[in-house]
Formats: structure tokens, sequence, C-alpha cells
């Protein structure tokens, strides 16, 4: 009969025991492969169902497509007119750089003070716009402050100017890089501050900013380099190009001029001039800003130093303070001699290698 | 535990799936020769037999116990079949079946494919041309629907309801199937069988 013998050819075939070991070892893969895979394979995706939704609406998805091109290319052309525009701004701070190197070479003449107060008002909220623009597109971004309570204070001099038992807070360390010095900056702030009027007279007062450098080299016994005292507030810090930039603010007006390093500021729309033009030109004292400039790897560091080698200040009444690596800005409302008293940007560029004060 | 069987009865128990070393004795042979059947080839028939049983195994919890196993993964090794049919080596590659259904006769219906037309002998030891009696040859050379029909009815012992309602068609179509392997069968076939 057909069926017997068609049974019997088909029965000539068996699993053998090899096919079935090998089913096997597959079904136990296929386990353990679908127990890590199982929340994936929820996610799936139906490429028929796809594949025929795409067919279907062809022509839907090709005039999105066409709509979506469109748009990018007009949005091209938009943003292109808008950097066309600003680069103007960048023209301006050129030729204004090229302005205030001559202005400084005439500083002794008198010419820079007087073009100082015969500014626009217009030109002057134009200028700066132009100069955020040109703060914000900065090659590169500043080192960000990284607070680490964690890290163990470095012995220092605090003992010796009495106020050990002044609040300390730990508000920047860092390594610096590619050397074995830990930079810690740390604030004291007067515990009690009902019994601030009560200090003995040789404490200095409080708030004030102490910046430690040492060698961490052994970190079972850290070698202090240096320690230096800055009065005020701490209010931001930045490192460029191995000077270390702190912005403390203070009660107290501090008017000591660098002898180190030049600092060139410019108020809104002016000119960039010299630091002492500043100080001499606000009468109207409120509060002060500091900006220390340290050199972190100078070779006179030594134990013996207490203040910053260099530092400025700014007095009137401020608002904020950023620093960049590039200039350093102080939002000021003391107008130096603007009758509005709106507030004002006083912006510093240090020149740490350009240009010294003569003796 | 109690074994599934064939039969519908096993649905009507509380169902335990079987584990593997039960569905290979029960349905292991069984589900290779009809891959071979499907598939013509040895190679392919066992790696479609691997697959089956994985895809059986893995995804157990898809059966609902409402048909006997053996039809489940007779359903299965169809479909890893048709898939192999449909795969870029079958469709790509000639194969003689392929003579088969186009060389069709004055009646509609395909003739049985010649396959002297193997001309290269290497083609033939691979595809075990000469390990098959000529009987197997013409059952492996049918259209995939004949095959379906032939296999259930002639070494399933399935009945022509049973096979309509696994394959989804009438009972009609099923017995004109039947009819047409059964012709294109005929000359392996005793008088008495025609």
């Amino acid at each position: 009969m057909f069926k017997d013998d068609l049974k019997t050819e088909l029965n000539k075939l068996t699993a053998d025991e090899a096919l079935l070991n090998q089913t096997r070892r597959r079904i136990l893969d296929a386990q353990n492969v679908s127990s890590y895979s199982s929340v994936a394979n929820q996610y799936v995706v139906n490429r028929r169902k796809i594949s025929t939704t795409f067919k279907r609406h062809s022509v839907l998805i090709a005039a999105l497509l066409m709509g979506i091109v469109g748009l990018s290319v007009f949005i091209s052309i938009l943003s292109s007119g808008v950097f066309e525009k600003s680069a103007s701004p960048q023209a301006k701070i050129a030729d204004q750089d090229v302005y205030s190197a001559n202005i400084l070479s005439t500083t002794g003449t008198g010419e820079a003070e007087t073009s100082l107060f015969n500014y626009q008002e217009d030109e002057a909220k134009e200028n700066s716009n132009t100069q955020n623009a040109f703060s914000c597109s900065s090659e590169e971004p500043a080192p960000e402050i990284q607070i680490d309570a964690g890290t163990p204070i470095q012995p220092s001099l605090r003992n010796s100017i009495n106020i050990a038992n002044a609040e300390q807070t730990v508000v920047y360390t860092t390594n610096l890089p590619e050397s074995s010095i830990n930079l810690t900056i740390c604030e004291y702030i007067d515990s009690d501050l009902d019994s601030g009027t009560d200090a003995v007279e040789s404490e200095p007062e409080l708030p004030i900013i102490e910046i430690v450098l040492s060698d961490v080299a052994n970190l079972n016994e850290p070698v202090l380099l240096t320690s230096y005292w800055i009065p005020g507030q701490y209010d931001s810090a930045v490192i460029v190009d191995d000077y270390l930039y702190i912005a403390t603010l203070s009660s107290i007006p501090s008017s000591k001029s660098s002898d180190e390093m030049v600092f060139r500021y410019a108020i809104d729309g002016l000119p960039w001039q010299i630091i002492e033009e500043v100080i001499s030109l606000s009468d109207s004292v409120q509060s002060s800003v500091i900006v220390s400039a340290i050199h972190l790897h100078d070779e006179r560091i030594s134990s013996t130093e207490t203040n910053p080698p260099c530092f400025v200040a700014v007095t009137g009444g401020i608002l904020d303070i950023s620093v960049d690596h590039s200039e350093i800005v102080v939002r000021d409302i003391s107008g130096f001699g603007d009758e509005d008293k709106s507030a004002k940007n006083v912006r510093f560029r240090t020149l740490p290698n350009l240009e010294r004060n003569s003796p | 535990m109690e074994k599934p069987t064939a039969s519908g009865n096993d649905t009507q128990t509380p169902f335990i799936f079987p584990d593997v070393e039960e569905l290979f004795e029960l349905y292991a042979n069984d589900i290779l020769r009809v891959c071979n059947v499907y598939l013509r080839k040895r190679g392919l028939a066992e790696d479609a037999f691997q697959d089956v049983f994985v895809k059986a195994i893995t995804r157990s919890e898809t059966y609902r116990g409402e048909t006997p196993i053996k039809f489940w993964l007779l359903q299965i090794a169809r479909n890893v079949c048709k898939d192999y049919l449909k795969s870029a080596w079958f469709t790509r590659v000639g194969f003689y079946e392929d003579y088969a259904e186009t060389d069709t006769g004055t009646s509609g219906i395909p003739e049985i494919a010649d396959h002297s037309r193997y001309d290269d002998e290497e083609n033939r030891i691979i595809d075990n041309i000469d390990c098959d009696s000529d009987l197997m040859v013409a059952v492996k050379a049918l259209p995939f629907k004949y095959k379906d029909v032939i296999l259930m009815r002639f070494y399933l012992d399935l009945s022509t309801a049973e096979i309509a309602e696994q394959l989804g068609i009438s009972e009609n179509t099923v017995r004109s199937r039947l009819f047409r392997a059964r012709k294109m069968l005929s000359p392996y076939m005793s008088e008495g069988d025609k």
C-alpha cells in the first residue's frame, strides 16, 4: 500500500543522539539569552509594519521631509544673518583695543581722563552689549570652581593673627596641574556676629580670605609654601595662565595699587584705562571689591609672604562680580560720576606679562 | 506527569507543558521527517528541527492547550520550513521543484519533477537524491501544499476534517488536494492504491 510504503520510507530517518544533543545546547543557549533579553524584546520593531506604513504613506512622508529640509534651509539663512550681525561688535572691539592702546601710551597727558567723561550714554549701552558678547565668546571656558569641604585644611598662619576662633570654611581647593602644589582658599567669618564689636584691636576685621599654597608631594607631611590674606568676603576665583584671580567683597575700601602687574579697566563704553584711574574716580565709597592676582608658580613664593603680590580695589555700590578667563567684570551702581546712578560694568583686563609699572 | 498525546484528550486535564526530553521522545522523529520532506535535504531538515524545538521550548507559554502538542509542533515546523524556503538561499538558487511546478501538463496538474536533470553528480550526492527511493523523491518534489495533505493523511493519519482544521481550509479543498497529489504520485503507487 502507498500509505505503508510512505511510512516505511519516512521511518528510515530518525533523530540521532548527536542532533538531539545539539538541539539541547541550542535550547539552553536560547533560554539564557531570552532571560536577559526579555525586556529588550518588548521593544522589537515590527519591520514589516514599518515597511508597509512607509509604502502607503510615501507621498506624505516625502512632503514632510521636503518641509523639514525647507525649514532647515530657512533657519540656516536666518541664523547666517544673525551671525553676520554679531560679527560687527567684534570688529568694534578690535577697533577699541587699538584705541585703548593709544590711550595707554598717553596716560600721563590727561587726554584719557578727558575722554572718560565725554562719552555718550547710548554709545555706552551699545558698547556694553558688545563687550558682553565678547566675554561670552571667549576661546575656552574658565576652570570651574570646585568646592571640596572634605579636603583637609592646610596649616596656616591664622593663629599668628589671632583668628583661630573664627569660623573657617574652605571655599576653593584644587591641585595645580603638573605640579604637587595644592591651592586652598579659606574664608574666615566671625562665628559670633554680635560680638564682632568686641574684637581685639590687633585682630583683623572679618571676613577675611586666606590663600594657602602648599606642596603635597608627601601627603603625610605637606609643606606650607605661602599664605596670603585678603580682606573681604569671597566672591569668585579663577585660574588663568598660572595666575589666580580672586574677587572679594569688602566694606573696607582698599586702594593699594599694583606693583607687579598692570590692570586695565574700562567702564561701559569707555576705552581701557590703567587701574589707578578708577580708584581716583570713585568719590562715593560704599563698598569695595578687591581683585587679587597671585602668580601660583612664582619663584619668590615663601612662607614669609602674607600679602598677595598685587591686588587692586574698586569702590562703589557693587552689585556683583564675574571673573572670566579674559576679563573681570564688576557691576557697580556708583556710576563713577554718572548722575543717573544706573548700574555700570567695570571691566578689568590683566596684563601680567605685557606691561609693568616702573618703580 | 501525564504525557500529552496527539489526540485532543490531553486538553481535558490541567495541562503541564512537557520538558525537552519528553518532547524529544514523543515527537523528535516525526518532526525531523516532516522537515525532511518539506525541505528535501537532510542538513536543512536538521537545522529546521533544531529551530522547531528551540521555538517550542522558548515560547511554550504561548501554547494554550487547545490543540494537541503534536499539531502545535507540526504547525511550528511548517512555519519554520516555509521560512527556510523563503530564505535567500532558496530564492536565489534554482531547485528542481521549480521545474516541476512550471511544467504543467495538459490537465493543469504539475508533473513530477524529472530529477534526471541533475547532471551534476556532486549535487545529487549532497541532496541525498540517490539515498531516497523514487517514491520519496516524488513526494519531496511535490509542491508545499500537496506535501501538507499527503503527510497529514498518510503519515500522521489525520482525517480529512482534522487536516482541514489544521490547515484552515475546507474539507473539499483538502480532498481536491489529496486527489491531485495522489495523481502526481500515481506512477509510484500500486494499482490498488490508485
